[in-house]
């Protein structure tokens, strides 16, 4: 029998999700050991020795949350760094809405990619629960709920921008990424309602029960930010590059799929060409130039050299090329730009 | 200042900063804390670390406790006790909770007003 292992997982329902696996794992006789960004390892111990417990640490400025962390330590349980967000890059910061004074900023070396703590107990029998006070658990409760809507909130500004480049460039690519940042979003908006619930129940015992009300007006419009703010960012920075017309590079804003080649750009020098084979008959290329200053210039070559068409300085314009073959080719579509600006969309069968 | 005049005229504590209170008039660590609280409550209260971390450290700011002593040497224990103020709010609690058990007695009681 294996004494190790180790479990690739990534848990979008970080605290509750998260928290219950790992419990299993021990009710199974999986004891952690170590944890990296994506892994879990895992040693075998007795079934049910050990029990678990998930703590979001995401708020805390790197020093508070390593004194916490020695805290739990000193109270007789083993603890681990465990990351919500992933990522290789030191130097990195990130600005989190619910941090508490400097832990608005989370930086990698630092506090990024340590925002939750794994606490392990070994079983006693007694519950084992870090927020047992009604102040305490509300409080925190609220910081995760924005914290997941966050999270979620900026996936789905990914999924908008992705969007609004589907429909600029007539093509399925980003949409397909749109759909799948909508979807994770989504993995992050689930916890993330049900948290609000457990803080709306929190909520009414308070009404009743002790409870020493720390300031909480801020925190339906926090949660609509979370939101909102990022969506919102996004779409400005992506709708000032995008109108502004600063150069941008060529890959950005290009599409190739196998019958259309599509390019826009703020301004572009240089050339590009991609080869296209075609069978025997009459091809047609449906060709729209776009030029607001600059020069293009479009030829279309076969591959013993046969020009098929040659223009040259192309204004703003939309026409057809032609191309009969008297066998299978391999043609040759070349750009050159020189100070360009605008784009170009070329479509052929 | 004014938060803390608030606190000695407005009364009520939470169970968990009177109970932290309680245990610290003697010196005592964080886990020494829980244990007390644990066992003077016959296992009804059972505070949670991180709740225990939260209520240390605001008593700390309001120096309702302080650290005492120095981290004894190979461990990482803080040990805190109450202070003069701590104390003070402490006996406001008792008076006040007297007062509510009295009221109580007499009405659930059935003792005439």
């Amino acid at each position: 029998m294996t004494k190790r292992k180790r479990v690739f997982r990534y848990f979008f329902d970080f605290m509750d999700g998260q928290e219950k696996w790992l419990n299993e794992m021990a009710a199974k006789g999986w004891r952690l050991v170590k944890c990296g960004q994506l892994t879990y390892h895992f040693e075998r111990c007795a079934p049910g020795e050990y029990e678990y417990a998930v703590d979001f640490v995401a708020h805390k400025s790197f020093a508070k949350s390593k004194d916490y962390k020695a805290f739990l330590e000193s109270m007789g349980y083993k603890t681990f760094y465990k990351n919500i967000n992933v990522g290789i890059f030191f130097g990195s910061v990130k600005w989190r809405p619910w941090g508490e004074g400097a832990g608005q900023f989370a930086t990698a070396p630092g506090s990024l990619r340590k925002e939750l703590v794994i606490v392990e107990k070994k079983k006693d029998g007694k519950p084992f629960e870090l927020h047992t006070d009604l102040t305490d658990s509300l409080t925190l409760y609220r910081k995760i709920r924005t914290a997941y809507f966050w999270y979620a909130g900026c996936l789905f500004a990914f999924a908008l921008m992705l969007l609004i480049d589907t429909v600029q460039m007539h093509t399925v690519y980003p949409a397909l990424g749109a759909i799948l940042c909508g979807a994770l979003g989504c993995l992050w908006l689930i916890p993330g309602l049900k948290t609000s619930r457990k803080v709306r129940s929190l909520k009414e015992e308070a009404e009743t029960n002790e409870y020493d009300a720390p300031s909480t007006k801020k925190n339906i419009s926090k949660m609509i930010a979370a939101i909102a703010i990022p969506v919102l960012l996004a779409s400005l920075a992506y709708g000032a590059v995008k109108i502004s017309g600063v150069p941008v590079t060529m890959g950005r804003n290009e599409s190739k799929w196998f019958n259309h080649w599509h390019a826009s750009y703020g301004e572009w020098s240089g050339h590009k060409q991609r080869r296209v084979t075609l069978h025997e008959g009459t091809h047609t290329f449906e060709i729209e130039i776009n030029t607001k200053s600059g020069e293009l210039d479009l030829s279309i070559t076969g591959q013993d050299g046969t020009e098929y068409y040659k223009g040259s300085k192309l204004p703003t314009s939309t026409f057809e090329v032609q191309v009969d073959l008297a066998a299978k080719d391999k043609l040759t579509l070349r750009v050159d730009a020189k100070g360009h600006k605008g784009g170009f969309k070329i479509k052929w069968e | 200042m004014s938060h803390l005049r608030d606190n000695i005229a407005g009364g009520a504590l939470t169970e968990t900063t009177f109970l932290v209170l309680l245990s610290t008039y003697t010196p005592n660590h964080g886990y020494g804390i829980m244990q007390f609280i644990e066992r003077a409550t016959n296992g009804r209260v059972l505070l949670g670390a991180g709740t225990l971390y939260g209520a240390i450290n605001t008593l700390l700011k309001k120096k309702w406790i302080a650290p005492f002593g120095s981290v004894e040497p190979g461990s990482n224990k803080k040990t805190y006790v109450i202070t003069d103020l701590g104390k003070q709010i402490a006996e406001k609690e008792l008076n006040r909770l007297g007062e509510l058990y009295g009221l109580a007695s007499r009405i659930i009681g059935g003792e005439p007003q």
